[in-house]
C-alpha cells in the first residue's frame, strides 16, 4: 500500500478512499473487537449480560411496578418486554456506535502516529465496530426469544438486515462529523454524552410514538431514531410503520450529516493529523 | 516503472497550529519549510540536523503519516516507515496477534499474511515469546517485533527514524545488515540520523535541515563534513572561553613546532609529520581526542621535549591536544587545537597505512 494519500478534494474522493481502503477497515474492526475482550475471559458473555440485565429491570419497572407498562396497554400487541428489546437494544447499538465513532481519532492516535491511515477510515472502523458487537447481540437475543416462544418469527424479519443497514449508516455519517469536531475541541465530549442522555429519554425507547400527547408526538416524529426504532418494531414485531415525518427526518438527516462530514473530513483533511 | 526518481518533493512546507490558548488559532509554527529533493531509485539519503530541525517533521510527510501544508511530494513504490516503532500495540494481545493485525494495517492481503508472519516470527527471533502478551515484551523485544513487521512486505522506500541505535546490539547489527542488503537489492531509503558514521556508511546523498529549512543538501560526505565543522565550531566556541581563562593563569606547555598559539587551530595539511613541544612535569600524558570526545591516543610523556608523531594519520577534521597532569587530574595543563585538512574519503579518525592487493 502506498500509504500518501494524495492530497484528494471533495466528499466523493474520501467516500472513494473509504471503498478502496475496505480491508483495513475490516482490519480495524478485528482489532477493535479484539481489543475489547483482550484480556478478559468471558469478555463476549459480559458484553451480553450487561444489556440483558437492563432488559430485565426495565421489563420489572414497567412490567411489574407500573402496571400496565407501557405498550401492552394495547390489545392484541405482543408482550411488554419484546417492545422494550426493539427499543432498548437498536438505541445501544446507536449509541455505542456514535460514542466510539466521535472518539475514534483520539482513541487510536496511537496507531494514526504508526500506521498511514485516513481518518474516515479510522472513523467507520470505530463506529461500526461497536454497532455491529450490540446487533450481534440483538441477534442472539432474537434467537432465544424466538426459541422460547416470546417472539414469532414471521415474513417481516427478512427486512431486518435492511433496517440495521440503515442504523449502520446514519452512525457512520454522524460519527464523520462529530470525530474531527472531537480531535480538535475537545469540549465536544461533554455535548454528545448530554445529547445521548437526552436523546434516550427523547427517542421512543421506553414508549411508543402513539402513546404521546398530540404535540409532543408531533415534536417526537422529527427525531430520526424515531424511524430507525420503529423499523425494528415493524420488522420484528409487525407493528405500523413509523410515521413519514419520523422517515423523512432519518433520511434528511443522513444525507445532511453526510455531506457535513465530508466537507468537514475535506476542509480539516490538512490539519488533523497535528491533533494525533 | 518508467519513472527513475523513487521520491519527488517540491517546496515540501508542513505548519502547525501554536497552541495559544484562544479560541480560533491563527499562529502557526513552521515545522518544515519548503524543502526539494529527488531522490532517484535505489538512493539512500540522509537527513541530519539537530534536534527539532524537522527531520522528524519530514521523515513523517515521506511516510505519509502526516500531510504536506504545502508543497507536492510524489513518492513511487510501496513505503515502509521504521518511524514511531513499537506504538500501536494491543498490550493484552500476543506478539503474534498483534503481528498478524498491523500486517493487516499495513495492507497486506489475508492471504499473504499467514507466510508474512512466518517471517516475523524467524526475524524477529522472539521464538516463543511471541505467544506471550506484548504487555511483557522488554523494550528491545518490542523493537525487535516492530522492525519485522514493518519490513516484512519488502517496501520499495524505507523511511528510518534513528533506527539503529536502538535495541541490543546484536539485533541493530542485523538490521543494519538487512538495510544493507536492501540498498543492495536496489532499495530506496531516507534515513534521519545523528550518527554522521551511520549517515557516511549508509547514503550517498544528504540533506542538512536547521531550523525546518535545508541548509545544505547534496553528496553525502560533503554536507556531513559541513555539518561536522559546524558543530566543532560551536563546541570550540563554548570551550575557547574555557581555554581563553585557562591560558591567562597558566603558562603555555605545548606548542607544534613552526607555529605560534596565534596561528590555533594549526591547520595540518594530510600527510605532514607533526612535531608537538612539550614543556612537561614528570607523570603526564599527551592525549588527542577528536573533537566529538573520541580519544586517538594518549601518550605517557616522558618529560621535557618534542613529540614527533611520524605516521600523518590523522583523518581531516579538528583535534584537541590536550597535556594532562598526574592521574585523577582532569583539567588538562595546555590544549592546543589542530585542524587538519586534505581530501580523503576513509571514515574514522586515523589512517592506516595500506595497500590493496
Amino acid at each position: 500500500m502506498s500509504p500518501l494519500e494524495p492530497r484528494d478534494r471533495g466528499g466523493t474522493a474520501i467516500l472513494a478512499r473509504l471503498v478502496r481502503h475496505r480491508r483495513l477497515v475490516w482490519a480495524l474492526i478485528r482489532r477493535d473487537v479484539g481489543a475489547r475482550f483482550a484480556g478478559s475471559r468471558l469478555g463476549f458473555f459480559w458484553s451480553l449480560a450487561n444489556p440483558a440485565i437492563q432488559l430485565a429491570s426495565y421489563g420489572v419497572i414497567f412490567g411489574l411496578i407500573y402496571g400496565a407498562g407501557v405498550t401492552a396497554a394495547r390489545p392484541g400487541e405482543p408482550g411488554l418486554v419484546p417492545a422494550l428489546f426493539c427499543g432498548l437494544w437498536p438505541w445501544w447499538a446507536f449509541s455505542d456506535g456514535t460514542l466510539r465513532g466521535h472518539s475514534s481519532l483520539v482513541d487510536q492516535s496511537a496507531l494514526l502516529k504508526r500506521f498511514a491511515m485516513p481518518a474516515e477510515v479510522c472513523i467507520v472502523a470505530a463506529a461500526t465496530a461497536a454497532f455491529l458487537l450490540q446487533i450481534v447481540g440483538f441477534l442472539l437475543f432474537l434467537v432465544v426469544f424466538a426459541l422460547l416462544g416470546v417472539l414469532t418469527p414471521h415474513a417481516g424479519w427478512l427486512l431486518l438486515p435492511v433496517v440495521v443497514v440503515a442504523e449502520l449508516v446514519f452512525v457512520n455519517v454522524l460519527a464523520l462529523v462529530l470525530a474531527p469536531l472531537y480531535l480538535v475541541v475537545r469540549d465536544t465530549g461533554y455535548l454528545v454524552s448530554a445529547a445521548l442522555t437526552v436523546g434516550f429519554f427523547a427517542s421512543p425507547v421506553l414508549f411508543t410514538l402513539d402513546a404521546l400527547p398530540g404535540w409532543l408526538r408531533t415534536i417526537a416524529k422529527l427525531n430520526p431514531m424515531a424511524a430507525v426504532i420503529g423499523f425494528y418494531r415493524v420488522s420484528v414485531l409487525g407493528d405500523a410503520w413509523p410515521p413519514a415525518t419520523a422517515i423523512a427526518a432519518l433520511v434528511g438527516a443522513t444525507v445532511a450529516l453526510l455531506i457535513a462530514g465530508l466537507a468537514l473530513l475535506t476542509r480539516l483533511g490538512d490539519v488533523l493529523d497535528e491533533y494525533w | 516503472m518508467s519513472d527513475p526518481n523513487a521520491i519527488v518533493a517540491r517546496g515540501l512546507t508542513k505548519s502547525y497550529a501554536a497552541p495559544d490558548g484562544r479560541w480560533l488559532r491563527r499562529e502557526r509554527i513552521r515545522g518544515v519549510t519548503d524543502v526539494s529533493f529527488t531522490l532517484r531509485r535505489g538512493g539512500s539519503l540522509a537527513v541530519i540536523g539537530r534536534n527539532g530541525a524537522g527531520k522528524s517533521t519530514l521523515l513523517r510527510m515521506l511516510a505519509g503519516l502526516s500531510r504536506p501544508s504545502a508543497g507536492e511530494l510524489r513518492l513511487e513504490g510501496s513505503t515502509g516507515s521504521l518511524l514511531d516503532l513499537g506504538a500501536g500495540f494491543l498490550e493484552e494481545w500476543s506478539g503474534e496477534q498483534n503481528a498478524r493485525v498491523a500486517l493487516a494495517l499495513l495492507g497486506l492481503a489475508p492471504v499473504r499474511v499467514r507466510a508474512a508472519a512466518r517471517f516475523v516470527a524467524e526475524f524477529s527471533e522472539l521464538g516463543d515469546f511471541l505467544a506471550q502478551p506484548v504487555r511483557i515484551y522488554s523494550a528491545g523485544m518490542r523493537l525487535r517485533l516492530a522492525y519485522s513487521i514493518a519490513v516484512t512486505a519488502e517496501p520499495e522506500i524505507l523511511i528510518a527514524d534513528e533506527v539503529l541505535s536502538v535495541g541490543d546490539e546484536s539485533f541493530q547489527r542485523k538490521c543494519s545488515h538487512h538495510i544493507l542488503e536492501h540498498l543492495a537489492r536496489g532499495g530506496t531509503m531516507v534515513l534521519a540520523t545523528h550518527n554522521l558514521y551511520q549517515a557516511e556508511r549508509l547514503c550517498d546523498a544528504a540533506i542538512w535541515l536547521d531550523d525546518g529549512r535545508a541548509r545544505m543538501q547534496g553528496a553525502c560526505h560533503e554536507v556531513t563534513k559541513r555539518y561536522q565543522a559546524a558543530i566543532d565550531e560551536r563546541e570550540r566556541a563554548a570551550d575557547a572561553e574555557s581555554a581563553a581563562r585557562r591560558s591567562a593563569s597558566a603558562p603555555a606547555l605545548l606548542h607544534v613546532e613552526g607555529t605560534t598559539r596565534a596561528d590555533e587551530p594549526v591547520t595540518v595539511p594530510f600527510g605532514t609529520v607533526l612535531r608537538i613541544g612539550v614543556g612537561c612535569v614528570d607523570g603526564a600524558r599527551l592525549e588527542i581526542r577528536r573533537v566529538d570526545g573520541t580519544l586517538v591516543t594518549a601518550l605517557p610523556a616522558p618529560g621535557r621535549g618534542t613529540v614527533e608523531i611520524a605516521s600523518p594519520a590523522l583523518l581531516p577534521g579538528r583535534y584537541a591536544v590536550r597535556l594532562l597532569g598526574a592521574a585523577g587530574a582532569r583539567a588538562p595543563l595546555d590544549e592546543l587545537w589542530l585542524d587538519c585538512v586534505g581530501e580523503r574519503r576513509e571514515l574514522g579518525t586515523v589512517h592506516l597505512e595500506h595497500q590493496w592487493m
